[in-house]
């Protein structure tokens, strides 16, 4: 024990790779969820479904 | 309408280069640091989190104290865009945190001071997400969130001065002048590439907030109103 930290290059990864998932994932629901919206706006409009 | 999610379109694409060229900066061109070694790396993506967490939870409170104002659908659709982000950015700060914390701190987690008053604006945002949810009356809705957002915002302060205030694993703040510029470099281009991704997320989060609730209070159909009096 030295105070100083070794390795830890899969604590980095691991970092990264947690954010790009969060950051992917929430940008393709959240463009989803505008798609939808656009949609179920649209059908409304016209009275489809009914 | 389908040309008004060009631009944000064009921010999360722009924010994504950024952020891929920062991190290729952080990972692959910036030196290890001194005591930490290579772990320290994780900080050009912890920081700019924290930071855009940080701006995001304000601009909720600004949407909030804007809508209790003026009363404006406008404020109350950016409301919504900025609490769903504040949750997302404030579970990604923890779990960053906590994969900092085990190679540095020997533990994933523990109860320190700035730990612990992120975890409660993590429960606290969402729990006002949630409450949007199960209010279905617009404006009852509105305002409810509008009041929750401006008493939980009053623990970001807290959170920013936790390691002054208290005895704390974590580190104090470091500011411009105390950082080295080979690790500033990658640091602040992964803060703007976050901004900019979060800036166009959130205009279409926005959109979709104004869009739901043109559906949910728009008059119904001529054809059903035609049918419902056709079966009286």
């Amino acid at each position: 024990m030295n105070g100083v930290v070794s390795g830890g290059w899969e604590f980095v990864w691991a970092a990264y790779a947690v954010s790009a998932v969060v950051l992917v994932g929430y940008c393709t629901h959240v463009m989803n969820g505008f798609f939808k919206a656009r949609v179920s706006q649209e059908r409304g409009a016209k009275g489809i479904g009914l | 309408m389908r040309k008004r999610i060009v631009f944000p379109i064009a921010l999360i694409v722009l924010g994504t280069l950024c952020l891929l060229a920062g991190t290729y900066n952080g990972l692959a061109v910036a030196p290890s640091e001194q005591h930490m070694g290579d772990v320290q790396r994780i900080m050009y993506i912890h920081v700019p989190t924290a930071w855009s967490a940080m701006l995001v939870l304000t601009w909720a409170f600004v949407c909030a104290t804007m809508y209790l104002t003026f009363a404006s659908w406008r404020w109350d659709h950016r409301l919504e865009a900025a609490i769903e982000m504040s949750v997302v950015l404030c579970l990604l700060l923890c779990i960053q945190g906590s994969i900092w914390a085990k190679p540095t701190w020997g533990v994933w987690w523990d109860w320190d001071p700035r730990l612990t008053t992120v975890a409660v604006l993590l429960m606290a945002f969402a729990g006002i997400s949630a409450l949007r949810y199960f209010i279905d009356e617009p404006v009852k809705r509105a305002t409810w969130t509008s009041v929750a957002t401006i008493i939980g915002y009053i623990d970001v302060p807290i959170v920013y001065f936790s390691v002054k205030w208290w005895n704390s694993l974590h580190q104090q703040q470091s500011g411009v002048s105390t950082i080295s510029r080979e690790f500033l470099i990658p640091l602040l281009i992964n803060f703007a590439g976050m901004l900019l991704l979060l800036a166009g997320a959130m205009t279409i989060r926005t959109r979709t907030a104004a869009l739901r609730l043109e559906d949910e209070i728009a008059p119904p159909p001529l054809s059903i109103v035609v049918a419902e009096e056709v079966m009286a």
